[in-house]
């Protein structure tokens, strides 16, 4: 899989096993080099999954062209981790050698060309509950389009929604007007959470 | 807050996703400088959007195992392949019944087996030598604290175990008040380096402790040293432990 392949599918909007398939793909190429570093593999899968995340809303809502994204996730993870390390040893909740790996991580840290900024989770993301509360004050189509959308288990993808028109008791088939429903769905829940 | 009509929505979407005729993208960019309200709820919708979307795409990743590899081969099952993969499996189980009766037989593979280690990787090495570096700048500056974590690490990863290393652990342990950690080291070095004078440390690590009785002869071996600030520093130590024993 090249570097292409993998920013393709990061930006695909509906397309659940090819973000699966990337997010394996990264996995294995990623928790090796971090797996010497980061020895509880519970950790390690929850950094990368945070940074997967990271990584695709700023490659689809960012704009980000990206020629490494292995390299990029990775320093995500890694930055992460490294912020985890320090709030630790504020704390005193870290052991010396841990202490000790962030000392000469920082040090290699000064040559990494990733700005610190670039990496920081999206400040202001909003809980799911606020959400989830505000979606069920919608009317439909709107909530139960988000409803299907985002909450379901698993998450419908927009061109397989069904939605009933409010006049005609038929389903909405045609894929620009579920794409008009899903856009004025999401502006009338940003109206009520703000 | 502002609502965005459909129009406002669609024009923002296309901006987004660059999809947008240079006139349009510079005039929706004049407004978004020029309505602080419409770049608001521009903003807001935006983050919004963001949010649902991790929503979605943690739903997806939570019923998605991370494996080992990447994806599996795809088997094809047809005579061909299934014969070439036949006869690379005899000259692979050919190859390594030799290999196996060669080592077996092999007057040396008992010693081999013993002493084969695979050298640690450059990449490793390259970290204990940093690492190393920052422990002994710590020590030399006195930051014991810093130093212990930092010397035991890189000994117990070292391909090179040497007493010197030893000897600063033991030295930083004792610097830390940690008699109980540093006596054993220095009892195992107190033969083998004496430019170091680990005699000397050994008895005041048993001092710290207390312990008179295995501080007093290794004092007393020291009082005869040549080195004039060990003698007169042992003879001081001799003329306390008397004079507590007199009281």
């Amino acid at each position: 899989m090249n570097n292409h392949e993998i920013m393709e599918a990061i930006k695909s909007d509906d397309d659940q096993l090819a973000v699966k398939k990337v997010y394996n793909f990264v996995w294995s190429k990623v928790r090796e080099s971090l797996g010497k570093l980061v020895k509880d593999d519970d950790l390690l899968e929850d950094l990368y999954q945070d940074a997967f995340i990271l990584f695709r809303q700023k490659v689809k809502f960012g704009g980000l062209d990206c020629k490494n994204s292995v390299g990029y996730i990775y320093k995500i993870m890694r930055h992460a981790w490294l912020r985890k390390l320090k709030d630790e040893t504020k704390k005193g909740g870290s052991s010396p050698i841990e202490e000790a790996l962030l000392s000469v991580i920082e040090m290699d840290d000064e040559a990494d060309d990733l700005e610190e900024t670039e990496v920081e989770k999206t400040p202001g993301a909003i809980l799911k509950q606020s959400l989830l509360d505000g979606i069920n004050a919608l009317h439909d189509p709107y909530k139960e389009m988000l409803l299907q959308l985002f909450f379901a288990k698993p998450p419908v993808p927009l061109k397989e929604v069904k939605i009933l028109k409010k006049d005609s008791n038929t389903e909405y088939r045609n894929y620009e007007d579920l794409k008009k429903i899903k856009q004025r769905a999401i502006a009338k829940l940003s109206q009520l959470l703000k | 807050m502002m609502e965005l009509t459909d129009q406002d929505l669609a024009a923002l979407a296309a901006y987004w996703s660059s999809e947008m005729s240079e006139k349009d993208r510079t005039n929706l960019e004049l407004r978004l400088k020029n309505e602080p309200e419409f770049k608001a709820a521009a903003e807001h919708y935006r983050l919004v959007e963001m949010s649902l979307d991790e929503i979605k795409v943690r739903q997806w990743l939570m019923d998605t195992p991370l494996e080992k590899s990447e994806t599996p081969k795809v088997i094809t099952y047809s005579i061909k392949p299934l014969l070439k993969w036949a006869t690379s499996f005899a000259i692979v189980a050919a190859t390594a019944y030799y290999g196996y009766y060669r080592v077996n037989t092999n007057p040396y593979s008992s010693y081999y087996k013993q002493v084969f280690k695979a050298p640690p990787s450059r990449e490793m090495m390259m970290q204990i030598q940093t690492l190393e570096i920052q422990a002994l700048e710590a020590y030399d500056r006195g930051d014991f604290k810093t130093a212990l974590p930092l010397l035991s690490l890189v000994f117990k990863n070292s391909e090179n175990k040497d007493s010197i290393k030893l000897f600063y652990i033991a030295i930083s342990h004792l610097a830390l008040q940690q008699p109980e950690q540093a006596i054993p080291i220095l009892k195992e070095m107190q033969f083998s380096d004496k430019s170091k004078n680990p005699k000397w440390y050994l008895a005041l690590a048993y001092l710290l402790q207390n312990n008179t009785l295995e501080a007093k002869p290794l004092l007393e071996e020291l009082s005869q040293s040549d080195e004039d600030d060990i003698k007169a520093k042992a003879k001081e130590g001799l003329d306390l432990i008397e004079k507590n024993n007199s009281k």
